[in-house]
Parts: structure tokens; C-alpha cells; sequence
């Protein structure tokens, strides 16, 4: 009788390592396999990156076709102004006006920024302390822009009066396309007031300094913007004529 | 001895099965089988020690399990880690029933050392 209990109990213990072996090896299997799976996610974003990059190329095509239209258009608008006093005035309007919203490509003296993010030590334990921000990039071109500047670019893209810059994770986004750090600030205007305004005690380079964002800031003397390249379409703001104009503000 | 084929065998039949467990059930075996391990290791204790209750052992390792199973579905219901419990107070029972079995195997051999000694030597005053 108490042999067979023992023996019971020897079966038992044996039964329960058997199940403790068994269950051992199934969440090994099953935490392997999960991170598999994790893989497999990290390729369905390979495959959307490209879907991505496809449609950007599609974008460029379309880009492509926009400038030719606006060549048409200037050409249109050339024939029109021949000949006509009034018409070469308009002209030149529509030229200056062009600068000033960025439909042209502009080239003179400037200041290149570079931002890139820190590369110090962690020791506040808030990642973001030491990343770059959308704030930190606008308050460089306010600051550009308060100083003289004329024309600005981020990383190629245009700085228009509509352009936003804007956090999106951990990318910026531009005029509705994204960039990445480092962040290439192209600025026309007096390459010394633009420099020093950038680079003064206190000023945007010494405090995003003290956080190891690295801002690098170098004059040249000749810088190429080029024009945005999008479409300009106001959908709600309409054109009021002169006369109402006054009745509004009035 | 059979303890360690058991285990094997459980390995080996865990590797070959054709089920994997879903993700979201993971942390209930994972508690489960630190109750079954924690169970596993008392009842080898408790038969070196030559007190094993078969009762005693089945109703602690299905009981113990469905306690930690339990507290993993209650953690996860109020939103704290309450698995934990089941993590702690497994790991420390464990320690201390590998300690046991230590402590009962290496005296026992002392013991049969001693036995020896006391056979070959009959001077039993002395030995004391």
C-alpha cells in the first residue's frame, strides 16, 4: 500500500516536470515566433516605404508637367504685355511679385544653416530635450527673417507665406513633404547681419547649444533657391477690388 | 532521476507540437509554469524529505496555477502588473526549495558518512 503510493507520487511529480518541460519549450516557441513576427511588421514598412517613394516619383512627374503649364502661362502672359506700355509694368510687378512669394528661382549672398541633432549624453532622460523641434527651426527663421532675409529655404524646400513647419514624429514637415535631421537652412540677404543674428549672445545657436544641438552657420556669397514647386490655390480667399477695398476698412 | 526524463520528455514533445500560443496569452503561461516549476521543485523536495502528500501536491500545483493565472487576468483588468505576485512569491519559493534540497542531500550523505564512521569505529562515546 505505501509502496504504491510512493510510486503515485513518483508519477505525479514526473507528470508535473513533463508539463513544466513542455509548457518551457511552447512559450519559447511562441516568443521566438512573436519576434518573427515583429520582423515580418519591419518588412510590410519596408514595402510601404517604397509604396511611398513610388508615389513620391509620381508626384515629381506631376511636378514636372506643373512646370511646363507655367511656362505656357509665361509665355501667355509675355504675348499679352508685347507691345503694351501698361502690359510691361505689370510685368515687372508680376516678376517682383514672384520673388516675394517664391514662384521664381532666386540666387545672391546668404547664410547656410545646418541643424543637426545632439549628440550629447542623455542626462535630463527626455529624449526630445536633445532632438531637433519645429519650434526650434522656425524660431532660426524668424530670426533670419527678422534680420533681412529675403528668401529661405529648409533642407531645398521653399519658405513661402503659406509654408508651415510642423512636427510630425519624428520627421518636419514642409509645405506638405517631409525632412529629416539635419536640417539645411538657405537664407539670401546680407550675410553679415543674417550671421550675427543668428550667432549673438543668447540668441537661437547659443541657447539650442547649451542643449548640444549642433547649429552650424557659414556665409556665402552665392546661394541658389530654388521656386517652390507646388500649386498656389486659394480655395476661400477671394480678391476684393480696389474701390470695395476702401468700404471694407473704412 | 525520472524527474529529469519527465522534464526531457516535456521538452521535446513542447518543441515538436505544432502549437505556438498567441501573444496575448503569453503572460498566463508564463505564470502557469513558474506555478507548475515552483511546483514541480516542492514536490521533489517534499519526497526527498519523505513527507509527500499526494493530495497535497496535486491540489497545490492546479491550485497554484489557477491563482496565478487568475491575479495575470485580474492584473490586466485594473491595469496593474498583479502577475508579479505570482512572479515574486514563485522565485522566492523556489530559492528556498532548492535550498532544502541542497541542505537534505548533502546532510543525508553526511549522515551516511557518519554511519559508516560508526561501523568501523564502535566508539560511540567518542565520536559525539
Amino acid at each position: 500500500m505505501n509502496k504504491r503510493r510512493k510510486s503515485k507520487g513518483e508519477v505525479a511529480v514526473v507528470v508535473v516536470c513533463a508539463v513544466v518541460g513542455f509548457l518551457v519549450a511552447i512559450q519559447l516557441k511562441s516568443v521566438k515566433l512573436n519576434t518573427a513576427v515583429d520582423d515580418t511588421s519591419a518588412s510590410r514598412l519596408e514595402t510601404l516605404q517604397s509604396l511611398y517613394n513610388e508615389a513620391l516619383d509620381k508626384n515629381e512627374g506631376l511636378e514636372q508637367q506643373l512646370a511646363q503649364a507655367q511656362q505656357e502661362l509665361a509665355a501667355y502672359r509675355e504675348q499679352a504685355a508685347a507691345g503694351d506700355e501698361t502690359g510691361e509694368a505689370l510685368k515687372t510687378e508680376i516678376e517682383h511679385l514672384q520673388v516675394a512669394a517664391g514662384m521664381t528661382d532666386v540666387t545672391g549672398p546668404g547664410v547656410t544653416v545646418v541643424m543637426e541633432d545632439s549628440s550629447q549624453t542623455n542626462v535630463t532622460g527626455d529624449e526630445a530635450d536633445y532632438l531637433i523641434h519645429d519650434s526650434d527651426i522656425m524660431s532660426v527663421i524668424n530670426e533670419l527673417r527678422s534680420a533681412g532675409a529675403e528668401a529661405v529655404s529648409l533642407n531645398g524646400e521653399r519658405i513661402m507665406a503659406t509654408s508651415e513647419i510642423r512636427c510630425t514624429g519624428a520627421v518636419v514637415t514642409v509645405n506638405g513633404r517631409r525632412y529629416a535631421a539635419p536640417y539645411v537652412i538657405f537664407a539670401i540677404g546680407d550675410p553679415t547681419t543674417l550671421y550675427n543674428a543668428l550667432t549673438m549672445r543668447n540668441g537661437v545657436v547659443d541657447v539650442l547649444g547649451q542643449w548640444g544641438i549642433s547649429v552650424k552657420v557659414t556665409t556665402s556669397d552665392q546661394l541658389l533657391i530654388t521656386k517652390y514647386n507646388g500649386t498656389i490655390d486659394y480655395q476661400y480667399a477671394q480678391i476684393l477690388p480696389p474701390e470695395s477695398q476702401e468700404e471694407v476698412m473704412g | 532521476m525520472l524527474e529529469i526524463i519527465g522534464l526531457v520528455a516535456g521538452l521535446l514533445v513542447g518543441l515538436f507540437a505544432p502549437w505556438t500560443i498567441p501573444s496575448q496569452w503569453s503572460l498566463y503561461v508564463a505564470a502557469g509554469l513558474l506555478a507548475a516549476l515552483d511546483s514541480a521543485l516542492g514536490g521533489f523536495r517534499a519526497r526527498i524529505k519523505g513527507e509527500f502528500n499526494l493530495h497535497v501536491f496535486l491540489s497545490g500545483t492546479v491550485g497554484n496555477a489557477a491563482i496565478a493565472a487568475f491575479l495575470t487576468w485580474l492584473g490586466q483588468k485594473l491595469g496593474i502588473p498583479l502577475y508579479l505576485a505570482a512572479v515574486v512569491v514563485f522565485g522566492t519559493r523556489m530559492f528556498q526549495n532548492f535550498a532544502e534540497i541542497r541542505r537534505q542531500l548533502l546532510t543525508s550523505r553526511q549522515k551516511s558518512d557518519k554511519i559508516k564512521q560508526d561501523v568501523v569505529s564502535p566508539q560511540p562515546e567518542d565520536t559525539k
